[in-house]
């Protein structure tokens, strides 16, 4: 849990439109989603930012493109002498230009688009996954076969794929052997098809590392010795927090990964040669940065099905050295949601895991705090004054007791801890031992007068 | 900065250069590389395309004559966005076509109490993307600077001219007045 006062808080605050518009550095990225995970305050000013970041990249979408006679008037502007750029001499512009009137520089593009149509036609009357592992026009191509792969409704899909984890990215050749294992994800759609649920479990030979990630709607459970969490469960309300790690769930869902990388204003993707991977021949996609500023991610998608074979992630910055991961899917089963297995979609975390709790700065005991007490003050602002609640509380709420007080605060958090009880995220005992400790806290919190920071 | 990124901003560069020695081919490319983003943004300035049209062929006209003066300090991006910056400022402010002044921008109402946050993330994309287009034109240029754009704070403040505190407090300033106008949207349907 985080001091309300944490020294950090302030500057990491600053971040999170950064960390929202996805421009940090990777070290700055690393301290504030590690912050995140402990400050739920943050997450709540985290997912306004982010809503701004989508509402403004919308609003930029919708902008019209600028007529041609933009650039034309231009041309005829700065071709007057009196315009002319002031430095130097004019140079020969070269054969694009002829006696004034520029060539259209877009022939052979528009030769090359123009043939490409017609081979993307011939290929869709062919049927294209027959042919013999055309070479794709573009990354893009690539990209929308394999965005347009959809799992079939109400049915849950079993992944697995090898996994060799480098560590010191910067120089592979002077390790001496990678942590190997296998990643394990399962994939659920609703009846629309759309995918609700996944869950992904990786297990690797060193150190027997486990760890589980569970995402269910917008909840996501995660379990993560090996990250600054410990033995301990964390639950969030926002899909994005996840624990620190390199390979969310979303990226070993190859069609998922496609989608994101064929919205507007995608940057740094690139197809590079065909290749031939485990005996199938792939198309290659280079991604750098995409949700994971730091990385580059090379994506092989089967050239004849579109289906992802595997993928690799390596650090874009020499000096930040990041682990080099090479995934390999091994096999892809689909059977109806009702046939998987019990524990398909569950964090299997050991019993005697503990749940990390919200910290005094919880958006959810802000609202219960101005909602029982009758006030606009926040609860933040109240705990830094060092008052103590109760009494600041008592003020416009005279009748309310300590119970009530008590009561409203953990009302949220008992809620997020039956959800996941409920959908076997966690053990009744877990639940039990979290309500108790985050009782014990809150009733020092809300009584306790302190000294003003 | 990627490998990717590197190499753009070399060839980005070199365009500059060239311009500077009169090469229109060079402008044109440069345009067919930024020309889109600088209309976007300016567009975010004034809702009038005609205007912003021509705000764009006025940035470009600059981009040909000063091109000269350019001495790789910045991003040839970030130089680029000051000059459609000034551009816009100058001529929307001598046509007295309203665009927030920066003492408007740092001046706005007292802040809503704090737990307006969810306020914001619970309201679909696109309705805040209509709500952000009833803030300040000023409001929305930070925004579209960091969000759309993506540069940090120092690049945003070396195109608009200010120091990288007035950056944050502006974009603080942003999330205010679209909560602001969420919370009133919120009331009038309730």
């Amino acid at each position: 849990m985080i001091p309300v006062t944490h020294p950090e808080h302030g500057r990491l605050a600053e971040l999170m439109p950064l960390y929202a518009a996805d421009t940090l550095d990777p070290s700055s990225r690393d301290l504030v989603r590690a912050h995140i995970q402990r400050c739920p305050a943050c997450r709540g000013d985290l997912a306004a930012w982010e809503a701004i970041s989508a509402a403004s990249r919308i609003l930029a979408q919708e902008a019209p493109d600028p007529s041609p006679r933009v650039m034309e008037q231009v041309l005829a502007a700065t071709n007057s002498s009196s315009l002319a750029a002031p430095q130097a001499p004019r140079v020969t512009a070269g054969l694009r230009t002829l006696g004034g009137r520029r060539l259209p520089r877009r022939i052979s593009l528009r030769v090359s688009s123009a043939l490409a149509a017609v081979l993307l036609l011939l290929a869709a009357l062919l049927g294209y996954r027959e042919l013999t592992s055309p070479a794709p026009v573009s990354a893009q191509t690539v990209l929308l076969r394999a965005a347009a792969i959809h799992l079939p409704a109400d049915s849950a899909e079993h992944l697995t794929f090898r996994v060799s984890v480098y560590s010191g990215a910067a120089n592979r050749s002077t390790v001496a052997t990678p942590n190997v294992g296998r990643a394990d994800l399962w994939i659920e759609s609703d009846a629309s098809g759309e995918v609700i649920d996944s869950a992904q479990t990786l297990i690797l030979a060193k150190k027997h590392f486990f760890s589980s990630f569970v995402q269910s709607g917008a909840t996501t459970y995660s379990y993560d010795p090996e990250g600054k969490g410990g033995n301990s469960i964390a639950i969030s309300p926002e899909s994005r927090y996840d624990p620190i790690w390199l390979v969310p769930n979303h990226m070993f869902d190859g069609a998922a990964v496609a989608r994101t990388l064929t919205a507007p204003n995608q940057q740094g993707v690139q197809l590079l040669p065909q290749q031939t991977i485990d005996g199938h021949v792939v198309d290659v996609v280079q991604v750098d940065g995409g949700d994971r500023p730091a990385l580059r991610t090379t994506l092989y998608y089967d050239a004849r099905t579109y289906v992802l074979r595997g993928f690799d992630t390596s650090g874009l910055d020499s000096s930040y050295p990041l682990p080099e991961w090479q995934v390999r899917l091994t096999s892809a089963t689909t059977i109806p949601a009702s046939d998987a297995p019990p524990h398909a979609f569950t964090l299997n975390a050991p019993a005697d895991a503990t749940i990390q709790l919200p910290g005094p700065d919880f958006s959810g005991f802000a609202a219960a705090f101005q909602s029982e007490c009758h006030t606009t003050l926040n609860l933040k602002a109240v705990l830094g004054s060092g008052q103590a609640p109760l009494s600041v509380c008592r003020r416009d709420n005279p009748a309310v007791t300590e119970m009530q007080l008590l009561e409203a605060l953990i009302a949220p958090t008992q809620h997020d801890l039956e959800v996941a009880r409920a959908a076997g995220q966690i053990t009744v005992t877990q639940e039990q031992w979290a309500l108790s400790d985050l009782w014990a806290e809150l009733t020092t919190l809300v009584t306790t007068q302190r000294a003003r920071e | 900065m990627s490998g990717t990124t590197t190499q753009q901003a070399t060839v980005d560069t070199q365009l500059v250069g060239r311009i500077a020695r009169g090469d229109q081919d060079a402008l044109s490319e440069l345009y067919e590389r930024h020309g889109r983003a600088l209309f976007h943004y300016l567009f975010q300035l004034t809702p009038d395309r005609s205007v912003a049209e021509e705000l764009l062929q006025d940035t470009m006209v600059a981009v040909w004559k000063s091109a000269h003066t350019f001495r790789g300090r910045s991003r040839v991006e970030t130089w680029l966005f000051g000059v459609a910056q000034r551009q816009a400022h100058n001529t929307l402010r001598r046509r007295g076509i309203p665009l927030a002044e920066r003492a408007d921008l740092e001046a706005l109402p007292s802040p809503l109490p704090q737990p307006e946050e969810a306020l914001l993330a619970g309201i679909a994309h696109d309705e805040l993307a209509s709500l952000l287009r009833r803030v300040s034109p000023g409001h929305r240029e930070i925004v579209h600077l960091i969000f759309v754009r993506q540069l940090s704070y120092q690049e945003s403040a070396d195109i608009l001219d200010v120091p990288v505190g007035t950056v944050k407090s502006r974009l603080s300033m942003a999330k205010r007045a679209l909560r602001a106008l969420a919370s009133l949207q919120k009331e009038t349907e309730s």
